[in-house]
């Protein structure tokens, strides 16, 4: 009698379920530094501050009461029977609002969170039924861990070849001298001794590290070098790229580094990409562009090239099992950072960063946003114009110039490329409730979340 | 606390300056921290928080019942006022006759005052409860998980533990959480369990009356005066079992929240259930006597408990 009261209760929720909930999951996908933790952070908290009555996201608040709805409520998940870790926003919004605010640290494991929607039915008939519940899942990530993404589709000499050639073009020949002089060392047929390639993948680790902190470049494979994860430094790991083509000889290096970045490549298959980031519906694609510009020529190149990968690589991965059917409905592009530029010129910034993805396809959109605003906008009388921000670890504020920001994407060899590499300055969070009462202060959060949930909604 | 940007010297520059501190002497490379030698008044960035989304008050007025509530106002007052001066001129006639009459007569007067006073007054009481009911939910609402639990929802828990010893081990949990969200938990978790099964045990009492008051009632309107009378005393017992007081206000303002509210949330529910209920029917006809809608009914009865219960909770 039990088993059968129980089958009917199950019954019941999964019908219930199926009538009043849609699930949707959002990949939030971004190389590193790109703010995903963060906007992850002031989305969780800037919904659930509109649960509590707050109009914290102003655009997605207009665009239901046009179409006569209302959120009634927001709740975050509990964490299910998962394996992932939990993403606690509350711990991140601790740390943007403690007592020496800091941005959090770098995301070294894959987290996920849940959040349900309770949205008012549309029509007259719809006050008569129950609320529709919507459940965005939400996975937070290392992004480094982004560029294996490509990897996935390339042999070890395919991949070695490709890196081998950007690593003898600026800016990082300049950083590949010693890794170049080792693989020089290289005799034709080495055989394979373990420390050499522990010492060839250590070298070559250092230059990925080099490359991403004094050059700001983003395309960095693969991506566990830089953020091993839980399962820290493993044998599996200790290979680099060297040239060669056709198959190795058995007992050569050569053969022992393909073995090994196939051994990498099917981990990361199997311990992440298949379980966690196939089969979304919606995706989120966050770019440093501005730190990119800021960076010069040869870095905007890298995160352009990086950007098209991943949504290459995205785009072919989230297909139906059967008829590879694209699931992706809609693809949101964001620039990040949008509030270390003042208001006159993010036109321009925006204007900027569609030239810089260039043709996306009818289900992309364009984006500027900050996840959480950080500065004031200065006067628009002052030129060039500024913005006023506490550098990160100050209590004084300053006024910062982001310099201009051309509309399109200026040519090779401009006279705009020529600045010094310049590292876009991390500002100090601003004075915000630690418990995140009226959510988190933003530029554009609102406009993105009322565009990719419109056709949910 | 926000200072005006205008304290923070802006120096001129070119319009093609490079990204950097505009503070900065130029030409100072834009990542050199010579800016420290030129501190700059201003303090730290705080932006104003959201505006509220709450519905504004309703204007006085407003109210399609208001007009209904001054006419009640006045029959009240006209039934108390009459009954006053009635009572008044009785006294008086009473007194002229004799004064042991008019004694007695003020006695009774008193008592019926005293007894009228005694029902407002619970009824105030009750009415104060549940509005204070209603200011937890509203709180709960407002605050952030993040916060510390409001010292009204332990209240609200240890008032529980007096009608139900059972619920005191998670009373205690309860009472040893750090933020609203775990006590949320908790309570969801360990509390609504015990509440949800006495619910459970009321409506199905229920219910059973319901079966058998429609398989013995003569006529179907007495079936429906059976069926109003114990889901009334039904709401009562749940409302009870919840720490309210179970007025005929409050039940009045639980009614008309169940119709408004939840009675129309669970259609769902109710679409699932019809099914069920159809292939039950037939057969519960047949042990009913052939009453139709017995089964349907005692359904109801236990669909009321769990809707009146949810009233009842705070979130």
């Amino acid at each position: 009698m039990d088993r059968l009261l129980h089958g009917m209760a199950r019954l019941g929720d999964e019908a219930e379920r199926l009538l009043n909930e849609t699930s949707l999951r959002v990949a939030i996908t971004g190389l590193s530094r790109s703010g995903k933790t963060v906007f992850i952070t002031s989305l969780i908290s800037n919904l659930l501050a509109l649960g509590r009555g707050r109009d914290s996201l102003p655009a997605l608040t207009r665009q239901l009461a046009a179409n006569g709805q209302r959120i009634l409520a927001v709740r975050l998940e509990p964490s299910g029977t998962q394996a992932l870790d939990w993403f606690d926003a509350a711990e991140k919004l601790r740390d943007l609002a403690g007592a020496t605010p800091h941005w959090p640290p770098r995301t070294a494991d894959l987290a996920s969170a849940a959040l349900t929607l309770v949205v008012e039915r549309r029509g007259r008939l719809g006050g008569l039924l129950p609320p529709r519940r919507l459940r965005l899942e939400l996975l937070d990530y290392p992004g480094e861990w982004l560029l294996d993404l490509p990897l996935l589709d390339q042999d070890f000499s395919q991949w070695s070849a490709a890196t081998l050639a950007q690593l003898k073009q600026p800016p990082r020949a300049a950083l590949a001298t010693d890794f170049f002089s080792f693989l020089a060392s290289l005799p034709p047929d080495a055989p394979d001794e373990d420390a050499v390639a522990r010492r060839g993948f250590l070298l070559y680790r250092d230059l990925l590290v080099a490359a991403r902190d004094q050059a700001g470049l983003r395309w960095l494979q693969p991506g566990r070098f830089l953020v091993p994860g839980p399962k820290g430094d493993s044998p599996m790991m200790w290979f680099f790229p060297i040239p060669g083509q056709g198959p190795a000889a058995p007992g050569s290096l050569r053969d022992l580094l393909a073995r090994r970045f196939d051994a990498y490549r099917e981990d990361m298959r199997r311990s992440y990409f298949d379980p966690w980031f196939a089969r979304f519906d919606r995706q989120v694609v966050l770019v440093d562009a501005l730190g990119a510009l800021c960076a010069g020529e040869g870095a905007f190149a890298d995160a352009r090239q990086a950007v098209a990968q991943i949504a290459r690589a995205y785009d072919q991965r989230s297909r139906s099992p059967w008829l590879r059917l694209p699931m992706l409905k809609r693809v949101a592009f964001a620039a990040s950072k949008l509030d270390h530029i003042p208001p006159v010129q993010r036109p321009a910034f925006l204007s900027m960063f569609q030239a810089m993805l260039g043709e996306t396809g009818p289900k992309a959109r364009h984006f500027a946003l900050a996840a959480l605003r950080s500065t004031e906008d200065g006067a628009a009388t002052v030129s060039p114009p500024v913005v006023f921000g506490v550098p990160a670890g100050d209590t004084r504020r300053r006024p910062f110039r982001p310099g201009p920001i051309p509309e399109s994407i200026p040519p090779a060899g401009d006279p705009f490329w020529r600045r010094p590499y310049f590292a876009l300055p991390e500002f100090r969070p601003p004075l915000l409730d630690p418990e995140g009462r009226d959510g988190l202060p933003h530029l554009g959060m609102d406009t993105l979340l009322a565009w990719l949930l419109e056709d949910a909604l | 606390m926000t200072l005006p940007p205008k304290k923070a010297p802006v120096r001129e520059a070119g319009p093609d300056a490079g990204p950097g501190w505009a503070d900065a002497p130029e030409p100072a490379p834009a990542w050199d921290p010579g800016w420290e030698a030129t501190p700059v008044q201003g303090g730290l960035v705080r932006h104003e928080g959201p505006v509220s989304l709450a519905p504004p008050p309703a204007l006085p007025g407003a109210g399609w019942l208001r007009s209904l509530g001054l006419a009640g106002g006045a029959f009240f007052l006209l039934v108390l006022g009459g009954g006053g001066l009635w009572l008044g001129v009785t006294l008086d006639e009473l007194f002229a006759r004799s004064a042991l009459l008019g004694w007695a007569g003020s006695a009774l007067g008193a008592g019926v005052v005293g007894l009228l006073g005694a029902g407002a007054w619970r009824e105030w009481r009750a009415l104060r409860k549940l509005k204070s009911l209603d200011r937890l939910a509203e709180t709960l609402k407002e605050t952030p998980d993040a916060a510390p639990p409001p010292r009204a929802l332990l209240r609200w828990a240890e008032s529980l533990a007096e009608r139900l010893p059972e619920a005191a081990p998670a009373i205690d949990q309860i009472r040893a959480a750090t933020t609203l969200g775990e006590a949320r938990g908790l309570a969801a978790g360990l509390l609504q369990p015990v509440l949800a099964a006495h619910v459970a045990a009321l409506g199905g009492q229920a219910a059973r009356q319901v079966f058998v008051a429609t398989a013995v009632m003569p006529a179907p309107a007495l079936d429906a005066a059976a069926m109003a009378l114990i889901g009334l005393r039904l709401m009562r017992q749940v409302a009870e079992l919840h720490g309210l007081r179970p007025g005929a206000l409050v039940l009045a303002r639980l009614l008309r929240r169940l119709a408004f509210s939840t009675g129309l949330a669970v259609g769902t529910e109710m679409a699932v259930e019809a099914g069920l209920e159809q292939m039950v029917e037939g057969h519960a006809a047949k042990l009913a006597g052939g009453a139709a809608g017995a089964a349907v009914a005692a359904r109801r009865m236990a669909r009321l408990a769990a809707a009146t219960g949810e009233a009842c909770r705070p979130f």
